[in-house]
């Protein structure tokens, strides 16, 4: 928008027009059409989220009785952020929310890609084997979780347990689910490791969550990979590249569109992330998501609740910023 | 001479190495998806005791069909198969409603936002795609206080209603972000011509544009439903005691404090799972297609 001086008359005309054009024609179609969804964007995602920053700047509590609610909120400025930030919890929190969401990526970044390359090859029942291999992802998230509880049960008859005590790779159940610390025994890698939000659940977590995610992404990349002309790689072969030379130089460079995309999808979803960890851990586990729920829900807390959630929300839009100028680049 | 043929030999000795360890990889991804859905199918056949004995039954022993036959008999208000079908009923009116609203309100923005020259519609474009990263805790706190006090005059609390506007708001900017990749594909001289002929620009959308985009609304029309079908936590925090549960919530709340029935946990989670596993099974190729067809410039 340029900055002229409203005095200016032939601004003032220009303006006209411009209303004119708006309200006239093809453009009161384009306007009629867009306007739900704007409509949609400002009351069901701008304003709650605004009105989730106003919240997170009082001591905000609500009694509902009946689906019928008062609201009371004493204004405490940023009281309640400051409070988190000196809280030693919060940070191995925001910790383990990060932890979760870059190690997933990365597995299914370098597993995804892998079983996408694999499908690619010709093998006896290609076809069966890429239909079946989508099928995890289509288990509903809660189900997924129930199913990763019954196999990683602390009992002796959860299904990993049950296998690992049978073939007596262990001798007493393992309970897979409690954040306990990793390799307890050497102190600093221990040590360096819960720092940086990893422990025995949160990774049991990554491989149910994976069962259901991987998929997805080993098929989009597999859609990528065939698109790709085998010239190319006829060509690279003639040139004596190797087969990690021909992936960095001819696979990777034209699936990244794709993994663009990837990216996006899993990014929304992990930080999303709520079903499979409250299902299994309910509160044992309190990533981002799980604290803001708990803070406004359990503990009616809701300005504490809503400056968590504002802040994870800070933190996605960050994220999507930094993708969605990689999309745009041309454009932007 | 018989350098070369040792070359060939060894050539041909590596290749079927090769062969046997890509065939072992297939395998053991085949393990890795089938394991788990195996064992979730042969627990929904088991009595409760065959799920919490050691060592586990690798076949449905005791066999029993009842935990399928519970959700659908002996129906009285707050038995399992009341819950059940009530759940069901909830997951088709706000998955089905909310799929619609999508394609519809989201495909006419995508046009418009494909169409015309309205400055900035790239960012509107990256503001709806943004909308759907944002976490849903982080929209379903303020939201929930939203419609219990300010708006309770609406009375949209712990109805179907609620349920569709929120979940239509958690895949709009997709629908938008992919339909206008499609959009972007059609050449503009097509709608013309039809204009020309007199056809106005509504006609012309509904009657050439629309079948042309048909497996991007197919595809994006199904990742709503998907999406719309998995949710949980808006039930959830409607409370145990509200009418606008889904069947996650319905299985979650299979989940007793003291006992773990999971043999009629995984019926239920099989039984709930069956349309979205239809839907990839039949239409998993569209989805992919929209996806990377519609979402991927160029």
């Amino acid at each position: 928008m340029s900055m002229m001086p409203a005095t200016d008359p032939s601004f003032r005309t220009q303006q006209r027009h411009r209303i004119f054009r708006a309200l006239s024609g093809e453009y009161f179609w384009f306007y009629l059409l867009l306007l739900p969804s704007i409509l949609i964007l400002i009351g069901v995602v701008i304003i709650p989220i605004l009105f989730a920053f106003r919240m997170s700047l009082g001591n905000t509590s609500i009694v509902v009785i009946g689906g019928k609610g008062s609201i009371s909120d004493t204004w405490v400025g940023l009281q309640n952020y400051i409070q988190l930030f000196q809280n030693s919890l919060f940070w191995q929190s925001f910790r383990e929310t990060i932890y979760y969401w870059v190690v997933s990526i990365i597995v299914e970044l370098v597993v995804g890609i892998g079983i996408a390359v694999l499908l690619n090859k010709e093998f006896f029942g290609r076809r069966v084997v890429r239909v079946i291999v989508f099928i995890p992802w289509a288990i509903p998230t809660v189900v997924n979780a129930m199913l990763w509880g019954m196999i990683f049960d602390g009992d002796n008859y959860g299904a990993l347990n049950d296998l690992l005590l049978r073939f007596h790779l262990i001798s007493t159940p393992i309970v897979w689910l409690n954040p306990n610390p990793l390799f307890a025994h050497i102190p600093w890698l221990s040590n360096a490791l819960s720092w940086l939000g990893s422990n025995q659940a949160i990774n049991a977590l990554i491989v149910g969550d994976e069962w259901k995610t991987l998929p997805i992404v080993a098929i989009l990349v597999l859609a990528g990979l065939q698109t790709i002309p085998s010239e190319y790689y006829e060509a690279a072969k003639v040139e004596g590249a190797s087969g990690w030379k021909q992936f960095r130089n001819i696979t990777l460079p034209l699936v990244s569109p794709i993994l663009t995309v990837v990216l996006i999808l899993r990014t929304m979803q992990l930080l999303r992330a709520f079903t499979l960890i409250f299902t299994l851990e309910q509160f044992g586990l309190p990533l981002m998501s799980i604290n803001a729920y708990q803070q406004a829900f359990q503990f009616g807390s809701f300005g504490t609740g809503s400056a968590i959630s504002f802040l994870i929300a800070l933190l996605a839009i960050i994220i999507s910023i930094v993708y969605i100028k990689r999309l745009y680049r041309e454009e932007l | 001479m018989r350098g070369s043929e040792n070359v060939i030999q060894k050539n041909k000795i590596s290749i079927k190495w090769r062969k046997i360890g890509l065939y072992l990889l297939v395998l053991l991804v085949l393990l890795w998806t089938l394991a788990p859905l195996y064992f979730l199918i042969i627990t929904s056949l088991k009595k409760y005791v065959g799920t919490i004995t050691f060592p586990l039954p690798w076949l449905p022993k005791p066999f029993t069909w009842n935990n399928y036959a519970i959700m659908f008999s002996q129906y009285t208000q707050g038995s399992i198969s009341y819950r059940f079908l009530h759940a069901l009923r909830n997951s088709i009116i706000a998955s089905g409603a909310t799929t619609i609203v999508n394609l519809v309100f989201g495909s006419a923005a995508a046009y418009v936002l494909s169409r015309a020259k309205i400055r900035g519609k790239n960012i509107i474009t990256m503001m709806f795609l943004a909308s759907n990263l944002l976490p849903t805790v982080a929209l379903i706190i303020p939201f929930y206080v939203l419609t219990v006090t300010y708006l309770s005059g609406l009375g949209l609390y712990d109805t179907n209603t609620l349920l569709i506007i929120v979940y239509t708001s958690f895949s709009l900017g997709l629908v938008i972000w992919i339909m206008r990749g499609y959009f972007d594909t059609i050449p503009l001289d097509l709608e013309e011509a039809a204009r020309v002929d007199g056809a106005s620009r509504i006609v012309a959308l509904v009657r050439i544009i629309l079948p042309l985009t048909a497996p991007g609304l197919l595809a994006t029309g199904l990742l709503t439903f998907l999406t719309s079908w998995d949710n949980f936590i808006l039930p959830l925090v409607l409370g145990p005691d509200s009418s606008a549960y889904n069947l996650p919530f319905f299985i979650y709340s299979l989940n007793g404090q003291y006992l773990h029935l999971n043999n009629q946990i995984a019926a239920g989670g099989i039984l709930s799972a069956i349309p979205p596993v239809l839907i990839v099974l039949f239409f998993g190729k569209y989805i992919v297609s929209g996806l990377t067809s519609g979402g991927v410039k160029g």
